[in-house]
């Protein structure tokens, strides 16, 4: 595989010339020599549908899952890492009826502290999740976490849009609005906090399910 | 692992990465060796052995740097090299493919202070109160001692730990928890460190709570 680093005499160029293919990755063009033909067997379509099922559901929250399993000396990008993660752990059911564990559904992997016993209520127009300081921890350390959250609608199969709010681990809960179409829907909802600099993350954790009653 | 012969930049013999490279009818030869594609039972086991203690050692390595850091130990080796060997295989309980880890045998740190006497621990609502016997008269026991304390959760892998507690005449100290719902499996150690951060007792697994509130 050879990585283009200037642009050549004939500038940028994509697509299969002769027996090599010219593509662009990470903002990089590579030539790689073109791809042999492969006859799928039968079992490869299992792993596919595994495969769809959880790179769907997953590029949904990308933009937690890079700071969630980002990994300075990672070989593999931070979404390929969720993915793989997931595809082992949160998957249930028989083939072909696949179907994704929420419960076991992971976000972050990491060494810092978790929000311990968490708690998820429905308020008004939304709900509220709460978490607890033991006075072991380190306030000073871990006060200023960010927290980041993860809402899926399991009934519509959306997620509710995140906002980029972020909410401070010292402020030991946080209440969001959600939009009103998603009321009377089931609600799967995970957090996980990062240090200020995103770089330190603790294990995202399920907080459970809730609806969020129709007015 | 490779042995360096003729000094630097000199002969590697052994094997780097995909390539081997040994003596033949007193020659060097490099030669590829390609990937291994098949493991045997027994090596399986050891690369299990290694994932377990990993992920035991992972949340506790602030208290195993403090209990192992003037252990002696082989020039080179970290605190954690330390708990590593100790814990691998010692710690590690069953028969490929049923290994677990014996939480009673872990051991997180090592040194020459008495181990604290008569320990004991107890959870009542969210406290978990650890207690031992002064034992001031004891030799290379300092009353300036401290107790260096742990509540490892091997369900989630986190852990609440004093490294700087009560002192030795106090015979308690307390871990507050937060209000956990669910039912959790807890494992407990004790150890004392000396005032200078010098000395360590030996770690002793005070036993397993379940807190179980419904």
């Amino acid at each position: 595989m050879g990585i283009i680093l200037k642009k050549g005499v004939i500038g940028t160029v994509t697509g299969k010339v002769g027996d090599v293919v010219v593509t662009t990755h990470r903002g990089k063009s590579v030539v790689k020599s073109t791809p042999a033909l492969k006859r799928k067997k039968k079992s490869a379509k299992v792993q596919d549908s595994r495969m769809s099922l959880v790179s769907h559901f997953l590029s949904l929250f990308t933009e937690a899952i890079r700071i969630g399993f980002y990994r300075r000396a990672a070989k593999i990008a931070p979404f390929q890492m969720a993915v793989s993660y997931n595809i082992r752990h949160a998957i249930t059911g028989g083939s072909p009826d696949f179907s994704i564990d929420y419960s076991k559904v992971v976000f972050s992997q990491g060494v810092r502290e978790m929000g311990w016993a968490g708690t998820l209520t429905a308020v008004g127009k939304g709900f509220r999740i709460g978490w607890e300081i033991p006075p072991v921890s380190k306030l000073k350390v871990i006060g200023k976490d960010k927290g980041h959250l993860m809402i899926y609608n399991s009934t519509k199969t959306r997620p509710v849009e995140s906002r980029k709010v972020y909410f401070e681990r010292a402020s030991l809960t946080y209440a969001t609005a959600i939009p009103p179409s998603f009321c009377g829907d089931e609600l799967h909802v995970w957090m996980f906090f990062s240090s200020p600099d995103g770089k330190i993350v603790s294990n995202s954790q399920y907080m459970g399910t809730v609806t969020v009653p129709a007015q | 692992m490779g042995t360096l012969k003729g000094g630097l930049m000199g002969t590697y013999i052994g094997k780097m990465g995909d390539y081997v490279s040994y003596y033949l009818n007193g020659k060097v030869v490099v030669r590829y060796i390609g990937k291994v594609d098949h493991w045997t039972d027994r090596q399986l086991a050891v690369q299990m052995r290694m994932a377990l203690v990993s992920l035991l050692l992972k949340p506790v390595r602030d208290f195993v740097n403090t209990g192992f850091r003037y252990t002696p130990k082989p020039a080179g080796w970290t605190a954690n090299s330390m708990a590593v060997s100790l814990n691998n295989p010692g710690a590690v309980a069953g028969v490929y493919p049923d290994l677990a880890i014996d939480f009673g045998k872990v051991i997180l740190s090592r040194g020459d202070i008495p181990v604290p006497k008569k320990p004991r621990v107890s959870l009542t609502d969210n406290t978990i109160k650890f207690s031992w016997e002064a034992d001031l008269e004891a030799e290379k026991a300092d009353e300036n001692d401290q107790v260096m304390c742990l509540a490892y959760f091997p369900g989630s892998s986190q852990v609440f730990m004093i490294l700087s507690g009560n002192k030795r005449g106090v015979e308690e100290q307390v871990i507050a928890l937060p209000s956990f719902a669910e039912r959790m499996v807890i494992e407990t150690y004790l150890c004392f460190i000396s005032d200078d951060r010098m000395r360590v007792s030996d770690s002793v697994y005070t036993g397993q709570l379940i807190w179980d509130k419904n």
